[in-house]
């Protein structure tokens, strides 16, 4: 018997041990971009003997000084790998992630005021509705030691709008010219309101023109930017190491190191926290939350996202084609039910697909949950019984967990919902051909304007890929958005939002379920750590106490 | 003819006679003939409830979600505790029982006939007939069958009866092969000439006399794939290959419960404790249907 005990022992033992190897990614040894470090460092030492002109100068060399209390190497861990180092293509979070340090863009969006700041541009100004003059920043050192000029500018936005990956952001723009060595005029296609917000997004980053010219191939292994960080190593699947640029105009970051561990599962990254093997832990699951609030050596940085969580649906298809429908849907869901259980708290019950912090946000006030009302109009609208659909969903658990909380909703007013889980390739480009009849879609308004979400998911042009997946097409809604992208007046802007929100919500063609929080776990050792809204955050003033 | 059939069957009675007699004496056997014949009466069971209440015990009990009391660990009401919907874990678990058991059983049923006939035609006939169809099953048996079956999920799209398809055959080669070799033991005995010698046709002598008298390997060979589908099954489902939510089964309550292991031990454990039982059952159950079958071992 005792023999039969310690058998069973061992089998429960080998399963527990089973479990994190399933979920653990594949550390893939692929060495494929490694620099010569020694040639950077040489290169960053002659760039120290430039004098600087910058006012920054004197708070780092207060850093120096105290640089015996603080590490030089800080670690932050994120869920999935970079997918490109070309700032021109990797516009996916995890990659804009590690880029944004590399590289800088023209304007800048300070995360604490979401006011716009300049970075590769000194100061600009707009001659008139369709153009803007930049000037460009003096003595600006690319990582190779080259000067930023003009002509980098250019061609990087000229770069930017022939990605098919990122155009979307800079396809306002018309033509850029160089007028001198720091001066660029940028013209757009017609009156564009959001056109400077545009600029400040991490994939219109600034690339150095020879080197991108002289061979775009390693120039995407090792990539050179302006920003406060040089690239050093990226093994895939595993980490990215970074080193602080000596000549950066702000002044040499506050950390000398940085590394980025590729760290899939959730669990596992707030494990890596607790442990200290990590700093920062990029998007941690929810439910980690209360664990790592309470540990004395640990702190949460929370602050709402530009994200919404939405339901959309297809109008093309029965019954979705029926407002009644969609408001009995709409009205079938406890918004705050769901915050407050799976989501354990985190996150605002959302109105509109755009999050609060938008430019152009109005709130028409979180639909009721009244489930009873919900079957009457469904009953009006000639379904008393309910009806048969399908919720798509990507393969993320806790997007399946939010659709399986809202299948229970929906059956509550007798509508019976099947969940269907598409791997997020197929689930793209199946929505995209309008396959679905309700999926759940996040959306996050990087550029911080209304017109970037709007345009994209209710403008009848934009059905498919381009984002709008509920087929909506209503003269009124284009009307609206038309006029309020071309409109160089905040006020009106806002007045043309205000009644396009309240459109949209009596269509319902898209049900706003919430707006997520963004988190990062930190040591309390971590000082300086600014959020960024689109959770690109930056690294340059963050260091940690030893 | 006719007594010479009576003398048959009656020597093939004392012969399972002999067999479960010398099953009984193996405890541990016993103890997986016990759990596993539990899981069918409980399987069995909520099948009918649901069958006579119309599955409102089903959807008012196993998967409607009391979200406020998600993740309670265990308690009076709830003795295995509430998952992350605040389902009863120990309904869901009854409820779910039929899904690793009657999937799985399919699955061996299904690659035990068609991998069965395979494999006494390849073992009786030889010669081409028989090259041909293992090469067949060798190409089968070269690709791991977890790989193979996932790869038939994803053509075939997700569902109970893909995942129960793709398991099928995973396992045809292994039964094909089991098959061909217990009638390859057998077809040059004398009753089989005998048989022949009195005008009987290949299939009479394949279903008649080959099959019934091979059948122990076979048995033992169907009880272990069955633990082995079962795994699978989860596994699957474990993947997210398997079967919908909210759909009660073990892999995929193992699957989505095991980001909360840190939170609620119970939701991911109590799963994977049953995952766990009813493959040793069966492999306990294996062992000893082999040793009672194993014709050596008389005494």
């Amino acid at each position: 018997m005792k023999k039969t005990f310690s058998r069973i022992l061992t089998l429960v033992l080998a399963i527990a041990m089973m479990l994190p190897l399933v979920a653990c990614g594949s550390n893939q040894e692929k060495d494929k971009a490694k620099v010569d470090e020694t040639a950077t460092q040489q290169e960053a030492t002659a760039d120290n003997q430039e004098t600087e002109t910058i006012e920054e100068k004197k708070e780092a060399g207060d850093k120096n000084a105290a640089e015996g209390d603080y590490k030089d190497t800080l670690i932050w861990a994120q869920g999935a790998d970079v997918t490109s180092l070309d700032p021109h293509q990797g516009k996916e979070t995890p990659a804009v992630e590690v880029t944004c340090q590399i590289f800088d863009t023209l304007l800048a969006l300070n995360p604490e005021t979401n006011e716009l700041e300049g970075q590769v541009a000194e100061s600009w100004e707009q001659k008139d509705a369709t153009s803007y003059v930049f000037h460009i920043r003096k003595g600006i050192k690319f990582h190779d030691g080259s000067d930023l000029t003009a002509e980098d500018v250019k061609f990087s936005l000229d770069r930017a709008c022939n990605s098919a990956a990122v155009s979307y952001i800079v396809n306002f723009i018309d033509s850029v010219s160089v007028d001198d060595e720091y001066t660029v005029t940028l013209k757009t296609k017609e009156p564009y309101a959001p056109a400077l917000r545009n600029l400040a997004i991490p994939f219109a980053a600034i690339v150095p023109k020879a080197a991108v010219e002289a061979d775009e191939k390693a120039f995407i292994l090792n990539p050179i930017g302006s920003g406060p960080y040089t690239f050093v190593e990226w093994k895939q699947g595993d980490h990215v190491t970074l080193k602080a640029f000596d000549s950066y105009y702000a002044g040499k970051p506050a950390t000398e190191n940085l590394i980025m561990k590729v760290i899939p599962e959730t669990s596992q990254r707030s494990i890596a926290l607790e442990t200290g093997e990590i700093d920062l832990a990029y998007d941690m699951a929810v439910n980690d939350l209360p664990k790592v609030r309470d540990n004395d050596k640990l702190t949460v940085y929370e602050v709402p996202s530009l994200s919404c969580w939405y339901l959309s649906m297809n109008l093309n298809k029965e019954p979705f084609d029926n407002p009644k429908v969609r408001e009995a849907l709409t009205l079938a869901i406890n918004r705050q039910a769901l915050i407050d259980t799976i989501n354990a708290g985190s996150g605002q019950p959302a109105d509109a697909i755009i999050a609060p912090a938008v430019f152009g946000y109005y709130s028409t006030g979180v639909p009721e949950y009244n489930p009873e009302k919900a079957k009457e109009l469904l009953a009006e609208a000639g379904y008393p019984d309910g009806f048969s659909m399908t919720l798509w969903v990507n393969d993320n658990q806790s997007r399946i967990e939010m659709c399986q909380a809202v299948q229970a909703m929906l059956l509550e007013i007798g509508v019976q919902c099947e969940i269907e889980v598409l791997e997020f390739g197929s689930f793209i480009s199946k929505t995209t051909n309008g396959e679905h009849d309700m999926a759940y879609f996040g959306w996050t308004t990087s550029s911080g304007d209304a017109d970037y979400t709007y345009y994209s998911l209710e403008h009848s042009s934009q059905q498919g890929a381009a984002g709008n997946r509920s087929f909506i097409n209503d003269k009124d809604v284009d009307t609206l958005i038309e006029k309020a992208r071309s409109s160089t007046n905040e006020e009106e802007r806002l007045e043309l939002y205000k009644e396009l929100a309240i459109k949209l919500d009596e269509i319902h063609n898209n049900i706003p379920v919430f707006y997520s929080s963004i988190n990062v776990g930190a040591n309390k050792n971590v000082e300086g750590f600014v959020m960024d809204l689109n959770g690109y955050h930056n690294l340059d003033q963050v260091r940690v106490k030893k | 003819m006719k007594e010479h059939k009576a003398m048959q069957e009656n020597t093939q009675r004392s012969l399972w006679q002999e067999a479960w007699r010398r099953f009984r004496q193996n405890k541990m056997a016993m103890v997986g003939l016990a759990f596993i014949s539990f899981l069918v009466l409980v399987s069995i069971t909520t099948l009918l409830i649901d069958f006579f209440t119309d599955s409102s015990i089903y959807n008012e009990y196993v998967v409607k979600q009391d979200l406020f009391s998600r993740l309670k660990g265990p308690s009076p009401e709830h003795i295995f505790g509430q998952d992350e919907f605040g389902r009863d874990i120990l309904l869901r678990m009854l409820w779910g029982a039929r899904y690793s058991l009657f999937t799985g059983g399919l699955a061996i049923i299904c690659a035990l006939i068609t991998g069965g006939i395979l494999g006494a035609l390849s073992g009786f006939y030889g010669g081409k007939t028989d090259t041909i169809i293992m090469r067949c099953m060798d190409v089968l048996l070269a690709i791991p069958s977890m790989l193979l079956a996932t790869a038939i999920v994803a053509a075939l799209g997700t569902s109970l009866w893909n995942v129960m398809i793709a398991i099928a055959i995973a396992y045809i080669p292994t039964f094909a092969r089991t098959v061909r070799a217990a009638v390859l033991t057998v077809k040059d005995q004398d009753f089989i000439e005998a048989a022949r010698a009195i005008g009987c046709g290949d299939s009479a002598i394949i279903f008649k006399y080959i099959i019934p008298n091979s059948l122990a390997p076979i048995i033992v060979q169907a009880t272990l794939g069955l633990a082995g589908a079962i795994l699978s099954i989860a596994g699957l489902s474990f993947l997210g290959l398997g079967i919908k939510p909210p759909t009660p089964e073990w892999g995929a309550m193992l699957s989505n419960a095991r980001v909360y292991i840190r939170d609620a031990w119970h939701v991911t454990v109590i799963p994977g404790m049953g995952i766990m039982l009813t493959i040793l059952s069966l492999n306990l159950m294996g062992d000893g249907l082999r040793d009672a079958m194993d014709p050596k071992l008389k005494k």
